[in-house]
């Protein structure tokens, strides 16, 4: 292999070696193939051709950008963590796959990016520092727009009352976890003693919940008592991200200190910034209202009658229903 | 008349109440339906295989129900989608909530499997709803012939002009937006072929050359499944490639077989010996 | 015509002729609809004859709504070949502005809304103007309409009745929480109106209507009824009014008939609809005012389809029959009203001024008080069987729902009425729904 096999993902948190699913999904394979793969936390979702991260490559011409495309290109470089699997044994880790994204990735994008507090508190400050400057002001705007926009259409609906989305989407992401923590039990990982395809996936998808100090995080506390999952993920971060753990100590995410700073810097920019534009957008608009209307500048003189008539005739209108 | 049985109070009470005799299951019009509007041919692969499903899940439990078609059944049930279940006071849509709801009554397949097994059915159903049903709604809706030759003139087949065209773009939008908010609308109809032909063998697979996918007899996994796979086998398309993908699996096909002779037709030649 | 000095001059017999009519501050108001208005000034044959005639213009051109103003300044001719007995008649107009804004509060029936509008006077010359409006109100409606109206030759008014042409479009979102569903309109329409015996109004409209369930605990009847329709009518209105005032008339009577066959040039809406109002105040001593009005309507569902609920009648409420809720009597499937395809309703007011009349000939005046009876009925009509005439009476007659009661009514401008009443219903069914005692009611037509 002349060039080394590249991931561009984003950054890594407490303790994780990237706080994305899809990213570590694919971090996590590679550690359990045991791919060499060399991490580049590019942290800027617009250097990727698809617009998301990870992104991985090797070489120049072989860009993959979905993390199922990379896995089954690894598979096919012989990096493979599923030799064991019986036939039966695969399809059950598709099951699996679809059940995390049917029933999980609902209720996590609802507790980073939908519930308000941890939006304010903790992902968009999170996104805004690890982001590059200009795209870190509507990055994680737009993240959250992609979140609200797949729940909305998968999962929302008129029929709805409020708070009954959320409501449903914790209780499916909770039983969730509850048939995954079954399903694994007393064993190490899923399929007995080594890590496959299907612990990379779930260990990407829960260890965010469980690491991310959110402000609310009933997804956290639910995980929290699933015990062998917790154990689970302590293993896996272990015994594969030894180095990851450690940093976790220096790089605890301190939502409140480290980011006032920060925004108040950012702010007064931003504020500058709009106070200015709103300046030139008045001066134009109002220069214009000159140019256009010179000399005309009375109240419009509509009849009073006119308004009348124009009432009278769109009330009727309704009346005739009754 | 919630359709999502949130509430315990209400739980409670439907469990105290037996199986109504007049529940009716409203679905849209089929090609081929007797005795109503025979132009109207209306129902659309991904609605169709839904109906489908909840029709053989309520013949496994053997509970008695009337199919009524209704040429707005989409607006009818309360979470826009067909097919949608009245039973009494109450009305539910979709293959979920009608589970959970006919099993308040007492009646579900489930209950015979053991932990590890119902997680599996669980994750093989959210297989199936997840990649089989979006590919039905990507291959209906963002295949530009499928769309123009079947979908559109099929969905707008009630309506007078010019509602017709402008209601099925209007779908056409919807389903469009939903399945970029998924990520499903930036694939190649090759891509979604590979997923289908992907949960196909993983059913097959998972399926071996039983009847049913678990042991212990039909459960709502089957039911599901028989609601797709017999919808992608028997509707006609612009060409054969998702029903090929489909063939290449002699157990689905015999799957399907099984379940259609025994839930449908024996139960159709039952009443009248 | 002025001066300190004392000149007898007797106008009226001095023979003039109008030379020039000059008008001063047209813009893009095009030169054939002005000339129209104000070449009669050109007839006069004498001096009083000019200022009546030049006065009779300017009220037309102000009628026209395109000018802010209207001055009129008459002057002898001058010039070399000036007329010694001709004068010139300039009249100095100001246009309305290409485009203005409007905002304003509306009340309706028991609602009110924001309305915000842009209008485009005389857009293209001919004081036809563009009308675009969007409200918003209190119950969750809200609306956007476009109306493109334009005067036929020769009657260019817009407040009383003439000839005029109006094409519009609009969407309207409304919800019918005594039904349980919500509606949205999407509509054009085109409407053509003339004087002939009074006033006739030809109307076409085609209107997709998107019906929904307001909550889950819609009934099934009105479940139902979800899903899309499209309207195509046509719709003919006869109003003959003589009434001195449509808010509070003390003398005078009106008449208004509206018949509307749908299912015309396409659509799946089909029925015919008749629906007719009259009203008759008389003025008895002491300023009292004895009012009584009489409506009803039926329809029929044609070519085998079945009356939808947002094409039937309702009954009931503050400004119809009053004593019972907004649309609060007739069928009913699972606690949502269904309405009828046949209607009646009969009131009968005495109205006098507030007692001691405080504030008399001022503010007084926007006051009145009223005692009232009121009574109707909400049917289903057999028209398979149209000559049973025992049977339409029967069901006109039974369950009659009635009301008498008191109260107080407030002028608010000159298009709608509040009034506080207290009222005691009577003939109530089960189902129906009762508003006893204090009820306050807004709107523009009063039964």
């Amino acid at each position: 292999m002349a060039a080394p096999m590249e991931l561009w993902c984003w950054k890594g948190d407490w303790g994780l070696p990237s706080i994305d699913v899809d990213c570590l999904t694919v971090i996590a394979y590679a550690k359990f193939a045991g791919a060499p793969l060399k991490l580049k936390k590019i942290n800027n979702p617009w250097k990727s051709p698809s617009g998301s991260l990870p992104v991985f490559k090797n070489g120049e011409d072989l860009v993959f950008t979905s993390p199922g495309r990379i896995l089954d290109y690894l598979r096919q470089e012989k990096f493979n963590a599923d030799y064991e699997l019986t036939a039966k044994q695969s399809s059950d880790v598709v099951a699996f796959t679809s059940l995390l994204e049917e029933k999980f990735i609902p209720a996590m994008l609802h507790s980073f990016w939908m519930d308000a507090r941890n939006y304010v508190d903790f992902s968009r400050p999170w996104y805004a520092r690890a982001l590059p400057f200009p795209l870190n002001f509507f990055v994680p705007g737009r993240m959250q727009q992609a979140a609200e926009g797949r729940l909305q259409y998968t999962r929302g609906g008129d029929h709805l009352i409020d708070g009954e989305m959320e409501s449903q989407i914790y209780r499916d992401a909770k039983e969730c976890l509850n048939l995954l923590s079954g399903r694994l039990g007393e064993q190490d990982f899923f399929f007995g003693q080594s890590p496959t395809t299907l612990d990379a996936i779930v260990f990407a998808h829960i260890a965010p919940v469980l690491k991310a100090p959110l402000p609310s995080n009933q997804l956290q506390n639910h995980l929290k008592n699933c015990n062998n999952l917790v154990n689970f993920c302590a293993r896996v971060t272990s015994r594969y991200f030894p180095s990851d753990s450690e940093d976790a100590d220096h790089s605890t995410f301190t939502p409140s200190t480290v980011d006032d700073r920060q925004y108040s810097t950012t702010n007064k920019i931003l504020s500058a910034g709009v106070a200015i534009a709103a300046m030139v957008a008045y001066a134009l608009l109002s220069g214009l209202v000159q140019i256009d209307m010179s000399g005309d500048d009375d109240v419009p003189a509509v009849p009073e009658s006119d308004i009348n008539v124009e009432n009278f005739r769109f009330q009727e209108e309704e009346q005739e229903d009754d | 008349m919630s359709s999502l049985l949130a509430d315990a109070a209400i739980v409670q009470k439907m469990a105290s109440e037996p199986w109504p005799d007049d529940v009716c299951l409203y679905q849209p019009y089929k090609s081929n339906e007797v005795g109503t509007a025979d132009s109207v041919q209306q129902v659309l692969l991904p609605d169709n295989a839904q109906c489908l499903a909840v029709q053989c899940y309520l013949q496994m439990c053997g509970l008695p129900f009337r199919t009524v078609l209704r040429t707005n059944a989409e607006h009818m049930s309360p979470s826009g989608k067909p097919p949608f279940l009245r039973a009494g006071p109450y009305v539910i849509s979709e293959v979920d909530p009608i589970i959970k709801f006919v099993s308040t009554k007492g009646h579900s397949l489930s209950d015979k499997l053991d932990r590890p097994q119902q997680a599996e059915m669980k994750a093989y159903l959210a297989l199936v709803q997840g990649t089989l049903g979006n590919a039905e709604l990507y291959i209906s809706w963002c295949d530009p012939t499928t769309a123009s030759e079947i979908s559109r003139p099929r969905y707008s087949s009630p309506y007078p002009w010019p509602l017709n065209t402008l209601l099925a773009y209007r779908k056409q939008w919807d389903v469009q937006n939903q399945l970029k908010a998924l990520g499903w609308y930036s694939k190649t109809l090759e891509e979604v072929y590979d997923e289908v032909d992907n949960c196909c063998k993983a059913l097959a697979q998972r399926l071996g050359n039983h009847h049913y996918f678990f042991k212990q007899g039909p459960t709502e996994l089957d039911a599901l499944v028989f609601g797709h796979l017999y919808t992608i086998l028997t509707t006609p398309l612009t060409d054969n490639s998702l029903a090929d993908i489909v063939k290449e699996y002699s157990n689905l096909i015999n799957f399907c077989r099984h379940i259609e002779k025994k839930f449908f037709e024996e139960r159709e030649r039952g009443p009248k010996d | 015509m002025e001066g300190h000095e004392r000149h007898e001059i007797v106008l009226d017999s001095k023979p003039v002729k109008v030379e020039r009519v000059h008008v001063d501050g047209l813009g893009r108001t095009k030169d054939d609809i002005i000339v129209r208005e104000v070449k009669d000034v050109l007839n006069s044959t004498s001096f009083e004859d000019v200022i009546l005639r030049s006065h009779h213009a300017k009220t037309r051109l102000e009628r026209l709504g395109i000018f802010k103003n209207v001055g009129i300044f008459i002057d002898t001719s001058k010039g070399p070949e000036a007329d010694p007995n001709g004068l010139e008649v300039t009249f100095e107009v100001k246009e309305l502005r290409p485009l203005t804004g409007t905002a304003n509060t509306m009340v309706g029936n028991n609602e009110g809304s924001m309305v915000f509008g842009v209008r485009m006077p005389n857009i293209f010359g001919r004081a036809e103007k563009v009308v675009s409006e969007y409200s918003y109100s209190n119950k969750q409606r809200s609306s956007f309409a476009v109306t493109f109206m334009k005067p036929l030759h020769g009657n260019p008014d817009y407040s009383t009745p003439g000839g005029r042409l109006n094409i519009s479009g609009w969407k309207t979102v409304r919800h019918f929480p005594w039904s349980s569903y919500r509606e949205v309109d999407r509509g054009v329409a085109s409407e053509i109106t003339f004087p002939l015996l009074g006033q006739q109004t030809l109307r076409w409209e085609g209107v997709w209507r998107e019906l929904g369930c307001l909550t889950r605990m819609a009934s099934f009847a009105v479940r139902e009824q979800a899903g899309h329709s499209l309207k195509s009518s046509l719709k003919h209105t006869y109003v003959v009014d003589s009434r001195d005032d449509p808010i509070l008339p003390t003398k005078g009577a009106m008449f208004k008939l509206n018949q509307e066959l749908a299912g015309i040039a396409g659509g799946d809406v089909k029925f015919l609809k008749e629906d007719v109002e009259l009203q008759v105040n008389k003025e008895l001593v002491w300023d009292t005012i004895v009012s009584c009005s009489l409506r009803g309507g039926i329809m029929k569902p044609l070519k085998g389809t079945s009356s939808r609920i947002n094409d039937r009648f309702f009954l009931g409420g503050p400004t119809t029959l009053r004593g019972f809720d907004m649309h609060g009597i007739g069928p009913k499937s699972e606690g949502d009203f269904m309405g009828g395809e046949g209607f009646w309703a009969a009131g009968l007011h005495l109205y006098t001024p507030l007692p001691f009349r405080p504030g008399k000939g001022g503010f007084g005046e926007l006051f009145r008080t009223h005692m009232f009876v009121t009574a109707g009925n909400l049917f289903q009509p057999n028209l398979e069987d149209m000559y049973n005439y025992r049977d339409h009476w029967a069901r006109m007659a039974s369950d009659v729902r009635w009301s008498y009661g008191v109260g107080v009514l407030f002028r608010l401008g000159r298009i709608a009425r509040l009034e506080l009443n207290y009222c005691i219903p009577g003939g109530a069914r089960t189902g129906d729904k009762v508003s006893e005692s204090v009820q306050l009611g807004v709107g523009v037509t009063f039964l």
